[in-house]
């Protein structure tokens, strides 16, 4: 038999985060994530700071609950060793963590949708 | 197989809360600490094994299915078959599915559906149920690492995924606007996160399509390349942008291959492929074939609606939508009954493995979207 036994906890983040934000009702979660401004990868140092302190930050314009457990010198660190380490660092634009920002593409998009989700929606549930 | 009560956790609604599971309780309590079933390792092996060879089984008959075109059978249309052919043949990810089977402890256990492209109740028998144990019970095992494997497949196929982010691949996660569906797609995409990925949640309804480029994309006109719907392919296919999945390259998980399992159509193939096979009942097309106690169950339904069960002493049928493109007919499967509760064993499979049982009790003979989920462990 493969093996069975595991870890004596399930680490869960994202879904608790969910469950806190969302009611009982019919709603489902709307937010998941965005590119946290706080990973080293694409660390950014203004955004992660605002990001900490609120507990989520903007992505592209949407808000994106996040939950934060330490405070913001811990991510600052774990960028400065990523960095030493010869991690690269990917940066991306400040205004894309701004609650305002629009896109390059806004006014431009030729997107529809609604053409997913009417039979379900007329039904209530999807799953099995 | 021991169907033993129990006191439940005296703050056990905010501890399940508080992990997620906010559907604990509807009219009745869906997540139910009042009784839990023990196994002995022997039964928990027996149905691990039962899982992989039906796995295996039913991979076969999607070959088959394939090879010979059976899809009018199955009231699959013309339309979704080269979807179905291209998913076969290129082999894109196939995350999970689940097998509901009928089991005593004594006789091997016998499949009674495969819900291979949306199953839900994932929360509660990876994380909940293992919660229950660690606090209860923290001496004795579960049969249970879909957490572990969900990650660990997640990571194996993260670097076979098209990257569009800036940390690489980036997963959408995509259900209806439903808090049971949107907290299944949510954890799901915890795992995929916990492997490294980039995820993304949003409605089907905020599923775009970009004409000029020919693509799917989200909210945020993120073009989709890996799409993980908790939506029923049998719907997507009929619906507005149904035409438009034959031009994307959307990569989308579970695959469309996985219409062929989903579809109950699959057991009379079974039996017709393997007939005697220990873990099948026997299954039949448009009548009973002389069965006395038999089941009947549309080709495409959802959480146990429109099934009748006919047994010597009694005809019941469930109410709902389904039921027009036809049913099936298998022979009344030995749920065992314990005290009259009648327990059903959903197995898991994550990636290409057996990974874990949730069990699911009823007053009835019909498991629905109301009956009890019911912790185990063994020892």
């Amino acid at each position: 038999m493969s093996s069975i036994k595991r870890s004596s906890a399930v680490p869960l983040v994202l879904v608790p985060a969910l469950a806190a934000v969302v009611g009982c009702g019919p709603s489902g979660p709307q937010v998941v994530s965005g590119v946290d401004p706080c990973l080293p990868q694409v660390y950014n140092e203004a955004a992660c700071t605002v990001a900490v302190r609120q507990q989520g930050y903007y992505y592209g314009g949407t808000w994106y609950h996040h939950v934060y457990a330490m405070p913001f010198l811990y991510y600052h660190n774990g960028y400065s060793g990523y960095v030493r380490s010869g991690g690269s660092v990917r940066a991306l634009s400040s205004g894309v963590y701004s609650r305002n920002y629009a896109g390059p593409a806004l006014g431009r998009s030729t997107v529809v949708r609604g053409g997913f989700g009417s039979i379900g929606g007329s039904r209530g549930f999807s799953g099995s | 197989m021991e169907r033993i009560t129990s006191t439940p956790r005296a703050d056990w609604q905010s501890v399940v809360e508080a992990r997620g599971l906010k559907w604990h309780t509807g009219q009745t309590p869906y997540w139910s600490e009042d009784a839990y079933y023990r196994f002995t390792t022997d039964q928990i092996e027996t149905l691990e094994r039962a899982t992989n060879e039906l796995h295996e089984r039913c991979l076969e008959v999607v070959q088959h299915v394939i090879d010979e075109k059976r899809y009018a059978e199955l009231k699959i249309p013309e339309h979704a078959v080269p979807l179905i052919t291209k998913s076969w043949n290129d082999e894109p990810p196939s995350v999970y599915g689940r097998f509901d089977l009928a089991y005593d402890g004594k006789t091997p256990p016998k499949m009674l559906e495969y819900n291979a492209d949306t199953p839900t109740s994932l929360l509660e028998v990876s994380v909940i149920q293992w919660d229950w144990l660690q606090a209860m019970h923290p001496g004795a095992d579960q049969f249970n690492s879909i957490h572990e494997k969900l990650v660990e497949y997640w990571r194996s196929i993260m670097g076979d995924l098209e990257g569009n982010g800036p940390l690489g691949p980036i997963v959408h996660f995509a259900s209806l606007d439903d808090l049971e569906d949107g907290m299944t797609a949510a954890y799901l995409a915890e795992t995929a996160a916990q492997a490294g990925l980039q995820v993304k949640l949003l409605a089907m309804t905020d599923i775009g399509w970009d004409p000029r480029a020919r693509e799917m994309c989200d909210r945020e006109d993120v073009r989709l390349d890996t799409l993980f719907k908790l939506y029923p392919w049998e719907w997507l296919i009929h619906e507005p942008f149904g035409d438009h999945l034959r031009v994307a390259k959307t990569t989308i998980i579970e695959p469309a291959w996985k219409m062929i399992l989903s579809n109950k159509g699959i057991l009379p193939i079974l039996w017709e492929m393997f007939p005697g096979h220990g873990n099948l009942l026997p299954s039949y097309f448009d009548e009973p074939h002389g069965m006395f106690e038999y089941v009947k169950k549309p080709l495409l339904s959802r959480e146990g609606a429109n099934v009748t069960v006919h047994t010597m002493k009694e005809h019941v049928e469930s109410t709902g939508e389904y039921g027009a493109e036809g049913y099936v007919f298998q022979e009344l499967a030995p749920i065992p009954d314990f005290d009259g509760k009648r327990p059903v064993i959903g197995s898991w499979i994550i990636g290409q493995e057996a990974a874990g049982i949730g069990v699911r009790e009823s007053d009835g003979w019909v498991t629905g979207n109301t009956s009890r989920f019911a912790p185990h462990l063994f020892r």
